[in-house]
């Protein structure tokens, strides 16, 4: 100890220097509250989530009146990416098995994505009392490049021979009238990176199915120039886009219970920006205030 | 704000050390009493089940002690991660491409006849090795040739219509300003959001037009300055998703935490 009195740091400075641990414990405190005290969120359904929505409705409705076409769910997401994809599938799967859509899972990039999907279609298939095989296959993991989605468009059976659990898919009950990806109303490729790109590019051109798209929020918004092109027909981002999907189902799966957790970071994040903000402006007009005084 | 002693560092170890081994003890005894009930209840099958949610609790907490402070057990915890992922990826590899979509074509598999014409595809898979020696690299740049020629070739097809087909990105940037009802023009909310688009396309693309000099030319520097400004915005809403992404997947390690590993929530 010098006998000095401690210089004093200015609130603007403090505003600015906040440690990062402070940051991080309140983003937890804030993050589990929800876990223990629910905290309900009314959300309002975004229209690429709605779109996405009515395009399985059609398809079902179309179904009924004329020759029946199917779903194929590209599963196109691993473990890191769980937290946002996961109940994007779920979400999904529900619906068609609710409207009685029959489907078909593949990975054209991830070998965990089918592996993943093959576990909340078992769990969910036994609410609606649905059979492997009759209302839903796993093609499980193919790699695929351009020319391969060509292949796949008019004959899959070159691409695929057999199905997830080992079974030719020509035995499968369910491929008895699916001869390419012609037989398919809809691509819904649920991914954590641009792997939906490779259908819009290689796979649309040819067979003119629609395709739908589950992504992480970062991918989002370079997905919307695509959806108002209609190159894309509807989206689920993130866990909110899942939570309105669950919303629309009339469900309260993972997604919805996930946010009011998301609620309460993103409104912590915003505070603190807004801090961090007041003390940059106070700290520039003391410093402008200090040069002027200098003069 | 002063810099610490070195006493008050080697306190503050000290005390770090201590919140470390109390909570360390405090995970391992619950694992273990959970591992033993579980056992009690479901036998073996509960044990191991239990004592894999475990594991995946320790790693998930360590991993997280990094928010903290850059430590040995995240370091070690890093390195186990990237190793799993290096053997995981050449396992699937194997199992996924090797085996099934050439050793067993090659060698016939479930019944199915031997072609051994499959062995020729080792030779371009071979040719890729030689960009590992100096003398020998021009035989790697035929099969890169032939990859490069065939991937151009087949995006080309993709790409043109991923711009220019009739749902194309270029073609739908041509939007109406004003639409035509009973031969006459109206300016509805419709046309208005179209105009905004078209006006921040040409601001935008301007940002990056280079012919002329922007600061010479006063249209091009006002159009390339709101250009940036439109681009800040759109960099700030994918930031601000990234923001949504990364709490998505706290919740999702907290769900673990929370309601697999300690059942304390429904």
């Amino acid at each position: 100890m010098n006998g000095e009195a401690p210089s004093r740091i200015a609130w603007y400075d403090r505003l600015q220097k906040i440690d990062p641990r402070i940051i991080y414990l309140v983003v937890f405190v804030l993050v589990s509250i929800p876990f223990f005290v629910p905290i309900p969120v009314k959300m309002e359904v975004s229209p690429v989530v709605r779109k996405l929505y009515d395009k399985v409705e059609e398809i079902a409705e179309n179904n009924k009146r004329g020759p029946e076409k199917f779903v194929l769910l590209a599963m196109d997401w691993s473990p890191s990416v769980k937290a946002e994809n996961q109940p994007q599938t779920a979400a999904m799967i529900e619906h068609l098995f609710r409207r009685g859509v029959r489907f078909a899972i593949m990975s054209h990039l991830l070998p965990e994505g089918p592996m993943m999907a093959e576990r909340i279609a078992e769990r969910i298939a036994k609410k609606y009392n649905k059979r492997y095989g009759v209302d839903w296959v796993n093609f499980g993991f193919r790699q695929m490049r351009f020319a391969d989605y060509m292949a796949f468009v008019r004959d899959m059976y070159a691409i695929i021979s057999k199905d997830y659990r080992g079974t030719p898919i020509r035995d499968v009950p369910m491929m008895k009238n699916i001869r390419g990806l012609r037989d398919f109303a809809l691509v819904f490729d649920v991914t954590g990176s641009g792997a939906y790109a490779d259908w819009v590019y290689y796979a649309q051109p040819e067979a003119h199915f629609d395709i739908g798209v589950g992504v992480t929020a970062i991918i989002g918004p370079s997905i919307r120039p695509l959806i108002d092109a209609g190159q894309v027909v509807g989206m689920m981002e993130g866990l909110s886009g899942a939570a309105q999907y669950e919303q629309l189902l009339n469900i309260r799966g993972q997604a919805s219970r996930g946010m009011g957790s998301q609620n309460l970071a993103h409104l912590w994040v915003i505070i603190a920006l807004i801090l961090g903000n007041i003390g940059y402006l106070a700290s520039r007009r003391r410093e402008k205030k200090l040069k002027k005084e200098l003069r | 704000m002063p810099e610490p002693t070195e006493l008050e560092k080697k306190e503050r170890i000290s005390v770090e050390k201590l919140v470390f081994l109390i909570i360390a003890v405090l995970v391992v005894v619950y694992i273990a009493c959970d591992c033993i009930v579980y056992s009690l209840r479901q036998g073996f099958d509960g044990f191991w089940e239990r004592l894999g949610v475990g594991i995946g609790a320790i790693c998930t907490i360590g991993i997280y002690s990094f928010l903290y402070r850059e430590n040995p057990i995240y370091r070690f915890l890093e390195h186990i991660l990237v190793g799993l992922s290096v053997g995981y990826g050449t396992g699937v590899v194997w199992t996924e491409v090797i085996q099934p979509q050439w050793l067993d074509r090659m060698f016939g598999a479930e019944g199915q006849p031997a072609n051994y014409l499959w062995l020729l595809v080792l030779i371009p898979g071979v040719m890729w090795y030689f960009q590992l020696s100096r003398r020998h690299v021009w035989i790697s740049r035929f099969v890169i040739m032939f990859f490069m020629g065939t991937g151009a070739g087949g995006a080309f097809r993709g790409t043109f219509q991923f711009f220019f087909s009739e749902r194309g990105q270029v073609i739908q940037t041509f939007k109406p300003i004003l639409t035509e009802s009973a031969g006459s023009l109206h300016f509805t909310w419709l046309n208005f959001s179209n105009l905004v688009f078209v006006v921040v396309v040409l601001c935008v693309l301007s940002y990056f037009f280079f012919t002329f000099r922007h600061e010479t030319n006063p249209v091009l520097r006002g159009s390339s300055r709101l250009g940036r400004y439109f681009l800040m915005v759109c960099f700030g809403t994918i930031f601000g998703t990234t923001i949504q992404g990364r709490m998505s997947l706290f919740i999702d390690r907290l769900v673990f935490l929370y309601h697999d590993w300690l059942g304390i929530s429904g």
